[in-house]
């Protein structure tokens, strides 16, 4: 071999070298196919942020976060020890437990159709499913961590590190936590239950007499449970105060957030759907029963002194109330229970 | 050899070529430069402002007379106190001359912590000033941004200790954690553990002070300012009343709210 073909393998050798060496930390990606929602009959296409475009692999990668326990200190928690999909993504006791058995303030919210949520949390206090992602993540008595410690953590693990650059082009970071578990939250839709079936998909047999008489009592004016409970997502999101209890002193509410007096012991109106799952009930969890509410409705609350003027005293017989409980209970919708796309 | 001659000249090209983009997300990383990008990770291509000079900030704390250590045991109000971590943001900095005239550093935001205490402001233009004005905390449209949107190492990104509150969405401005003597021995215990994290646009604290000042070539630009944590802690029971997450105790984060706006002086 000559000095001069040495000196040319050597170079191309170099480049060769050069070029496979060249790791970029962000990645040119191909642009995913679309995921498409699969929204109900009834309901209205949820509004997607424009820099969190669904696509399966970015949803997939967010429920593994979701049910990743190493999202919490010491690794004993994920988003769905709390979020359970067999309580419509919310939990069956009072207040969920956190790291180190710490407990809050809050009963657990069930994640069912928060792609339609305009506010996060009940008093309003964060604005996107994406930047909601640091409440648990970083609340003393939920998983007590850190976003830069997550960070860290789940970027000294490879399948991460290699599945975070499949769908954002780059390491676990922020931005791309955030927007993961948010896609795959979006993708927790109930609306099949059998008032579903009933009303929009036009199976006239789907509720029982009972649960109709029960449907046409809840939107009665005389009840007017549909004055908040409005709408498919039978809420109007809006703050209110059901005048349930006389003393808000351990939980302003939405107060907590505007540092408002007129807004103690307002909280977001809860959607309805699935709440034959999500006992126990309220804000605090105090309540155990669907009658238990009912009858506090029916008294005109406790006129605490910002409660909404929707709640007026008003009367059922016994066998009204049961048809209103009956429709209530038919607002379960047993295919989110059974959703394998959504299970751990 | 001519042929081999161009070879090597492609491969020293090539070396060069890869080898540049081989780096991390290109961009400038400097705050105050007018293309500064939040998302960069490496430091390039900078621009600044013509004609000005690069002014700092340099934010000497005290404590006691003395100069303030993190985690070293101070007696604050007669209480024996550890202040363990002690942040706060500054913002919106400006210089003022003697027609009222504002100069800005837009764009800045600085978390400033007792153990540094040089921070650059940018590039400001020559003149005369004589006030300097600055927020303590963070402006309402950028305090309600989402912190994902920057790097981790921003300011305004993510932090550990997190300087931001998830429940109502916004910044903490200043979080100062600690520990005070609980049983009275003398010596501060975890049983005496507080927080003081103030946050909420209304808590935003804009401050003006004083400070004759000339910019330009050969002189030191740097404002020297003082920061004193006794003042900060005037009228504050440090034994009994020690904790405030602004809305759960409201009356602790207005004094310290209304003390903010004192702790700060000319240094020269």
């Amino acid at each position: 071999m000559t000095n001069s073909s040495t000196t040319y393998y050597v170079c191309l050798f170099i480049v060769g070298v050069l070029l496979i060496s060249c790791k970029k930390d962000t990645l040119i990606l191909e642009e995913p196919a679309a995921y498409v929602l699969k929204v109900p009959a009834g309901f209205a296409f949820p509004e997607i942020p424009d820099d969190n475009p669904l696509n399966a692999a970015k949803i997939a990668l967010g429920k593994k976060l979701f049910y990743e326990k190493a999202l919490s200190v010491d690794s004993t928690i994920s988003c769905g020890s709390c979020h359970k999909q067999a309580f419509a993504f919310s939990d069956n006791i009072a207040i969920s437990t956190g790291v180190a058995n710490r407990t809050g303030f809050r009963n657990t919210s069930s994640l069912a159709n928060i792609a339609w949520a305009p506010e996060m949390l009940m008093d309003g206090g964060n604005p996107t499913i994406e930047t909601q992602v640091y409440v648990p993540i970083e609340t003393h008595f939920e998983m007590d961590f850190n976003m830069v410690l997550l960070v860290d953590r789940l970027s000294a693990n490879q399948d991460y590190v290699t599945e975070f650059k499949a769908v954002f082009g780059k390491g676990p970071d922020p931005f791309g936590i955030t927007r993961a578990l948010a896609a795959f939250e979006r993708t927790i839709i109930s609306g099949n239950s059998n008032y579903d079936k009933y009303y929009h998909q036009g199976n006239n047999s789907a509720l029982n007499a009972s649960e109709i008489n029960g449907m046409n009592l809840f939107f009665s004016p005389a009840l007017n449970c549909s004055g908040c409970h409005s709408g498919y997502l039978f809420t109007n999101y809006t703050y209110q105060n059901n005048g349930y209890f006389s003393d808000y002193s351990s939980d302003s509410g939405r107060a907590r957030i505007t540092l408002l007096h007129e807004d103690a012991g307002k909280f977001k109106v809860p959607s309805l759907r699935n709440i034959g799952l999500t006992a126990p009930y309220m804000h605090n969890g105090e309540v155990a029963t669907l009658n238990q509410i009912i009858e506090q409705y029916k008294n005109g609350g406790t006129s605490y002194e910002n409660q909404s003027e929707l709640i007026q005293p008003f009367t059922l017989t016994i066998t009204e109330q049961q048809d209103l409980i009956n429709f209530l209970l038919s607002l379960t919708d047993d295919e989110l229970l059974n959703n394998s796309e959504l299970a751990e | 050899m001519k042929r081999m001659h161009h070879l090597i000249v492609f491969t020293a090209i090539a070396t060069i070529f890869v080898l540049s983009s081989c780096t991390k997300k290109e961009g400038c990383m400097d705050q105050t430069a007018t293309n500064f990008d939040p998302n960069a990770e490496a430091d390039m291509g900078c621009l600044y402002a013509e004609g000005g000079f690069a002014v700092e900030f340099h934010m000497h704390q005290y404590i006691g007379g003395a100069e303030f250590i993190e985690e070293t045991q101070h007696t604050i109000n007669g209480v024996a106190t550890n202040l363990n971590l002690v942040q706060f943001y500054v913002s919106e900095i400006k210089l003022v001359d003697a027609a009222g005239a504002e100069t800005s550093a837009p764009g800045v935001y600085l978390l400033i912590s007792p153990d540094v205490e040089e921070y650059t402001i940018g590039n400001l233009p020559t003149g005369d000033y004589t006030k300097i004005r600055f927020n303590v905390g963070i402006d309402s449209i950028t305090n309600h941004g989402d912190p994902s949107l920057y790097a981790i190492g921003n300011p305004l990104g993510a932090q550990f200790p997190s300087m931001h509150w998830g429940w109502s969405f916004g910044y903490i401005f200043m979080r100062i954690d600690g520990e005070v003597d609980s049983d009275a021995d003398g010596m501060p215990d975890p049983e005496g553990q507080f927080e003081m994290h103030l946050g909420s646009d209304r808590y935003l604290a804009a401050i003006e002070i004083d400070y004759p000042i000339t910019i330009g070539q050969g002189n030191e630009n740097i404002v020297h300012l003082k920061v004193d944590w006794d003042t900060f802690y005037t009228g504050v029971d440090m034994a009994n009343d020690n904790t405030t997450h602004v809305t759960d105790n409201e009356a602790l984060a207005d004094i310290l709210y209304e003390n903010t706006f004192n702790m700060f002086s000319p240094e020269y």
